[in-house]
């Protein structure tokens, strides 16, 4: 089946190539949900784009009202005399006011022929090629007849094949599961394709989904995708339909931390995405300054984004580091943007994101941080709007980092964040670590796709000469960081030199002892000598006493007479 | 007694569709014994004419005076409901 692109930004993915051309399509959706918005904006983008122009049957309200509700889109409207008379503009869209005055009177059954004989000069006049039939249900529930309904409906859809142009049908969706004999189920069985709009009030503004239930004769994206109706008209997030390839990145480039660079094998690769996730005041944004400011060293653009904070105030910040993020704003390398969360739809964000993209074209992005989206947003929307972020900073080959104030412990947002931390290359959480009553950030490469890396966290440091990542300090299995590392570091040397001087100690002891001992082996001797001289002495003495006791002996023996002598007397002979 | 203000009727319809025959008829019996003028219109034959008017239902019967105007839409099968709207005597 030919499909008629709508030129409404990702309707035509989602429904792989746009409506059934020359059939009928059918937008439902409960009151504000934008059917009237997106209606009009296929009429205005066909007009425009695709040499289509349109005709707009309003139901629902008069045609001053359109034109008020449409004059801030910027969108040209004509009346059917004018578009007659040729002097509407071109790419005009005629409006036929088909809303019945309150007044009506309503008696017996009635039929649109008529009114499609009036669209079918409308078409014409103008060449129209796309037709909204804008709440047909306001008229159709003026006949009290069920099978009166469902022939007008038929009677519509024959009209539309046989006077070829692609038309498109709005209802409210019914309140209730119902029978196919309802009006609004019928209408889902009898038109080609059907696009389904819905809105959650949430607590900053309006939450859209958009769906496309049914594409006859195609394949087509079955789930819920986010909408937006901006200043020009809806805006469609078509994740999940559209896979982007990107080469892979093999080049590197630097955190804007040399350290951090070794760790990761030579820096962030280029086109990648970097999660830095931890609590607040761990140095997320410190982390992201820094990338960028060796980003704009390298004479590339880099665009700073932080979410409900003052750029002014993150660069004051970044200052006390030695971050100077000022020159690259005055030299036109850094673009700054402060965007604020309140009242404004995740969808919004990623809008308003885009654009700041899309006018820098930077090649480094920081978003600071992406979890501010979750604030506008209920649902899982907030990990669509990051992993569309990614893929579009991938797409235009830019290194992006986003923030997140998601810890590793299990939260609230646990499916959002193992979705943001399943989609970014790499991880890098950022803790604080209390010992001895101090506070110190530590960083653990968690995840790092495409080369190795040490699990182990280290010790951020910040300091006014810049950010230091300082090596890990183990010791009995724990991680020592701040004055608990130096006290360590101290503890350490204290007892080295402790160790140091216990041997000197010892051998101070032994030399003292061994001295101690030579002293006394000394002493020893002498007094061996000592003794020996004594004893040399006294047998010295003793012989000179025998020898002077022998000699008055033998002066005594001479003195007597012979025979006296006593040991001759003694002596036998 | 003033004599009744003039009654002047349009009546949209589409070609020989069946509410737009019903329509006619239904109308033609109502107004039988009553002056009027009435104007039909077959918006298959003349659409721009219904578009400059603002008819988009076939048919509709439009009260074009006395003032103010006043709008029936579908086949006129309720005579009641069509005698009060455009103020007639109810039937003998």
């Amino acid at each position: 089946m030919d499909k008629t692109a709508t030129g409404v930004p990702g309707l035509d993915e989602i429904t792989n190539g746009g409506l059934p051309k020359g059939r009928l399509t059918l937008i439902t959706g409960d009151a504000g949900a934008g059917k009237t918005v997106l209606a009009m904006q296929i009429l205005v983008a066909g007009a425009a784009h695709f040499s289509e122009p349109g005709v707009f049957v309003s139901f629902e309200e008069h045609a001053d009202e359109i034109a008020t509700n449409f004059e801030s889109f910027g969108w040209t409207l004509a009346t059917a005399a004018e578009a007659r008379s040729k002097v509407s503009k071109a790419g005009a869209v005629v409006v036929i006011d088909a809303s019945l005055p309150p007044e009506t009177i309503n008696s017996g059954a009635f039929d649109v022929s008529g009114l499609l004989a009036a669209v079918s000069a409308a078409i014409a006049a103008t060449s129209a090629r796309r037709v909204v039939f804008d709440g047909i249900d306001m008229l159709l529930d003026q006949l009290d007849d069920p099978r009166d309904r469902r022939r007008e409906l038929v009677r519509l859809r024959e009209w539309t094949r046989s006077a070829g142009v692609t038309a498109i049908i709005t209802a409210k969706a019914s309140p209730a599961p119902s029978s196919p004999q309802d009006g609004s189920e019928f209408l889902k069985y009898l038109v080609s394709c059907v696009i389904a709009l819905e809105w959650t009030r949430t607590t900053y503004g309006a939450e859209r989904m958009l769906r496309a239930l049914k594409v006859r004769g195609s394949s087509h994206s079955t789930s819920e995708h986010p909408a937006i109706i901006r200043a020009d008209g809806f805006q469609i997030g078509a994740v999940g339909s559209v896979r982007i390839a990107y080469a892979a990145p093999t080049e590197r480039v630097s955190s804007g931390m040399p350290r951090l660079d070794h760790v990761l094998g030579g820096g962030y690769f280029r086109g990648s995405s970097i999660l830095i996730s931890g609590a607040p005041g761990t140095a997320k944004s410190t982390l992201c300054g820094a990338f960028l400011d060796a980003t704009c060293a390298r004479g590339e653009r880099g665009l700073f984004i932080s979410f409900d904070e003052a750029f002014s105030q993150i660069e004051r910040n970044l200052a006390s580091v030695n971050i100077r993020l000022g020159r690259h704003v005055d030299s036109g390398l850094l673009a700054t943007a402060g965007l604020r969360t309140g009242r404004v739809s995740s969808e919004e964000l990623y809008y308003q994101v885009m654009d700041l993209i899309e006018a820098h074209d930077p090649k480094s992005i920081v978003i600071d941080p992406i979890t501010a989206i979750d604030r506008a947003s209920d649902g899982d929307l907030a990990g669509d709007v990051a992993e569309r972020l990614i893929d579009q900073a991938k797409m235009r080959g830019a290194t992006i980092v986003i923030t997140s104030f998601l810890s590793r412990e299990p939260s609230y947002l646990e499916s959002t964040r193992s979705q943001i931390s399943g989609i970014a290359d790499t991880w890098l959480q950022l803790s604080f670590s209390v010992i001895g009553g101090e506070r110190n950030r530590g960083l653990t490469v968690i995840k790092s796709r495409g080369n190795a890396h040490s699990n182990q966290v280290r010790e951020l440091i910040l300091s006014d000469r810049g950010l230091e990542l300082a090596d890990v300090y183990a010791q009995g299995g724990a991680i020592l960081m701040g004055t608990a590392r130096m006290e360590q570091e101290l503890r350490d040397q204290a007892d080295e030199a402790l160790r140091r001087s216990e041997t000197l100690e010892a051998e101070r002891e032994i030399d003292e002892e061994e001295a101690r001992l030579k002293l006394k082996l000394l002493e020893l001797e002498m007094q061996l000598k000592a003794l020996e001289r004594r004893k040399a002495e006294t047998a010295k003495n003793a012989r000179a006493s025998e020898t002077r006791h022998a000699h008055q002996k033998r002066r005594i023996l001479e003195r007597r007479a012979p025979g006296e002598r006593l040991d001759e007397v003694a002596k036998p002979s | 007694m003033n004599a009744p203000p003039h009654l002047l009727l349009r009546l949209y319809f589409a070609g020989s569709g069946p509410t737009s025959t019903q329509a006619i008829k239904n109308l033609k019996m109502l107004l039988k014994s009553f002056a009027h003028e009435l104007e039909l219109i077959d918006v298959l034959a003349d659409p721009d004419r219904a578009l400059d008017d603002g008819i988009c239902v076939t048919p509709t019967l439009v009260r074009v005076s006395p003032a103010p105007e006043v709008r029936i839409v579908g086949s006129l099968a309720d005579g009641a409901v069509v005698r009060q709207a455009l103020n007639l005597p109810p039937e003998a």
